[in-house]
C-alpha cells in the first residue's frame, strides 16, 4: 500500500519574500519618467499645433463660450473703460499686437486672469488692493503678455491632451491613479511657472517703455502676498502654478538695478476708482 | 500639499503595519501547518482503500483578507508595467494556506485523519469602481474519519 505524508514545502515559491519596497521605488521611478514624457510631449505638441491656429481663429472659438458677466453699474463701466484704455496704451509697447478685451468684475476673489480670445478679467477685490497705476499696469501687462505668448490656448490644449492621455493610462480612482495624476499636475506646474515668469518679464519691459521705469510694479506682488491665506503661504514653489511672490519681487528689484529710477514718481490711480470700489 | 502628506502617511502606515501583520501571519501559518501535518490532504476523490474504511463528512475553511494601502498602490503601478504582482501573490498565498488550515482544524476536531477531494475557490470582494480591496478564499473537501472497529 502506498504511504502518504504531508511534507514541509519550502517557502517563497508561490510568493516573493522581499518587502516590495525596492520593487515599489523602481515602478515609481518608471511612472515619474512616463508622466514627465507624456506631459513634455503633449506640451510641445500643443505649443506647436495650437499656436498654428491664428489669433482670429482663437477669437472665434472664444466667441462660442458665453461670458456671462453681470449687469454693470455706471461706475463699473467707467472702471472698465479706464482699464481698457490702460491696456491699449501698454499694448503699444508689446512685441505682437494681438488685441485684448478687458472685463471688470466687481466681485470675486483676489484674482485676475487672461483667457482664450484675448479676454482679460480683472476682479474688483484685486483692484482695490493696488495703490498705484504702475502696480495695475504691471498686472495688466502680465495678462497682456500671456495673450501675446498665446499661453491661454496652449495651456488649455495641454490640459485636455494630458488629461485624456492619463485617463487612458490610469483609468481608475485608486491610489496609483491619484499618484500618476499628481505627478502630471506637478510637471504641469513647472510649465505654468515658466509661462508666468516669462509674462512677468514681458510686462516689466512694457512698463519700462510706457512709464520709463518699473517702480511700483512690486506692489502688485506685495498685494497678492497679503491676500494669500496663511495655509497656502507655506506651499513650496514646486507645488505652485505661479512662482512665489518673494521671488517675483526679487526679480523686479534685479530688473530695477540697472535703471536710474530713484527719482521717478508713481502715477496714482484715477480719483473715481476708490469711490466705486 | 495636504494631500501629499495624507498620501505619504497612508502609504507608510500601509507598508509598516501591513508588512508587520503579514510576517506575523506567515509565522503563525507555518507553526500551525507543522501542528496539523498528520491530517493528509488529497485532490483525488478516492485515494486507495482508505475511503472504504472511513466515514466522510464535508469540511470547509473560509478566509477574507484585505489588502493594505501600500500593496494597492504598488499593484496599481504594476498595472502600468506588467509583470509579477508580488503584492497580490503573498496576499493570496496567505489566504489559501489559512483557508486550508481552518478546514484542517474542522477536520481535526471531528477526529478525521485525511481530507480528500480538496477544492479551493477564490473570489474578490468589492469589485466595483475602485480596485480590488480584499479576497475571499474558500477551501472545502471530504474529511475521512476512520471507522471504529467493533
Amino acid at each position: 500500500m502506498t504511504r502518504y505524508e504531508n511534507p514541509k514545502i519550502p517557502e517563497g515559491i508561490n510568493y516573493s519574500q522581499n518587502s516590495g519596497f525596492k520593487d515599489f521605488f523602481g515602478m515609481l521611478a518608471g511612472a515619474v519618467l512616463l508622466v514627465v514624457c507624456v506631459v513634455l510631449s503633449m506640451a510641445l505638441l500643443s505649443r506647436y499645433a495650437l499656436t498654428a491656429i491664428s489669433f482670429e481663429q482663437e477669437r472665434k472659438i472664444a466667441e462660442l463660450v458665453d461670458f456671462e458677466l453681470p449687469e454693470r453699474s455706471e461706475g463699473d463701466q467707467r472702471i472698465q473703460q479706464y482699464l481698457q484704455a490702460l491696456a491699449d496704451q501698454l499694448l503699444e509697447s508689446a512685441p505682437f499686437d494681438y488685441p485684448v478685451t478687458v472685463h471688470y468684475v466687481p466681485e470675486g476673489e483676489v484674482n485676475a486672469y487672461a483667457t482664450i480670445g484675448g479676454h482679460i478679467i480683472i476682479n474688483g477685490s484685486l483692484l482695490s488692493r493696488l495703490e498705484s497705476e504702475n502696480a495695475l499696469a504691471m498686472l495688466l501687462g502680465h495678462e497682456i503678455a500671456h495673450i501675446q505668448h498665446r499661453d491661454p490656448i496652449v495651456s488649455l490644449g495641454q490640459g485636455v491632451l494630458v488629461g485624456v492621455m492619463l485617463s487612458v493610462v490610469t483609468g481608475n480612482e485608486s491610489g496609483a491613479g491619484w499618484l500618476i495624476s499628481s505627478f502630471s499636475e506637478i510637471s504641469n506646474m513647472a510649465f505654468s511657472r515658466e509661462q508666468e515668469s516669462k509674462a512677468d518679464d514681458l510686462s516689466l519691459q512694457m512698463l519700462r517703455k510706457t512709464y520709463g521705469h518699473v517702480n511700483g510694479a512690486d506692489q502688485l506682488f506685495v498685494a497678492l502676498d497679503g491676500a494669500t491665506g496663511e495655509l497656502l503661504k507655506g506651499t513650496p514653489e514646486w507645488l505652485s502654478t505661479h512662482p512665489i511672490n518673494k521671488h517675483r519681487i526679487a526679480k523686479i528689484k534685479a530688473f530695477t538695478e540697472g535703471l536710474d529710477s530713484s527719482r521717478k514718481t508713481l502715477k496714482p490711480l484715477p480719483d473715481f476708482i476708490p469711490s466705486v470700489l | 500639499m495636504v494631500n501629499i502628506i495624507i498620501f505619504l502617511t497612508l502609504l507608510c502606515v500601509g507598508y509598516f503595519v501591513g508588512s508587520y501583520l503579514e510576517k506575523k501571519h506567515f509565522k503563525s501559518i507555518i507553526a500551525r501547518e507543522d501542528q496539523s501535518r498528520d491530517i493528509l490532504l488529497f485532490c483525488k476523490r478516492y485515494p486507495d482503500q482508505m475511503i472504504l474504511s472511513s466515514d466522510g463528512q464535508l469540511v470547509s475553511g473560509n478566509v477574507v483578507i484585505s489588502i493594505d494601502y501600500f500593496k494597492s498602490v504598488s499593484a496599481g503601478l504594476r498595472n502600468l508595467f506588467g509583470g509579477r504582482v508580488n503584492a497580490y501573490e503573498s496576499l493570496l498565498e496567505r489566504a489559501r494556506r489559512e483557508a486550508i488550515l481552518r478546514m484542517k482544524d474542522q477536520a481535526g476536531k471531528m477526529g478525521a485523519n485525511a481530507i480528500v477531494n480538496v477544492k479551493i475557490e477564490t473570489s474578490s470582494i468589492n469589485k466595483g469602481a475602485k480596485s480590488v480591496g480584499s479576497v475571499e478564499v474558500y477551501a472545502y473537501g471530504t474529511a475521512l474519519k476512520p471507522r471504529e472497529v467493533s
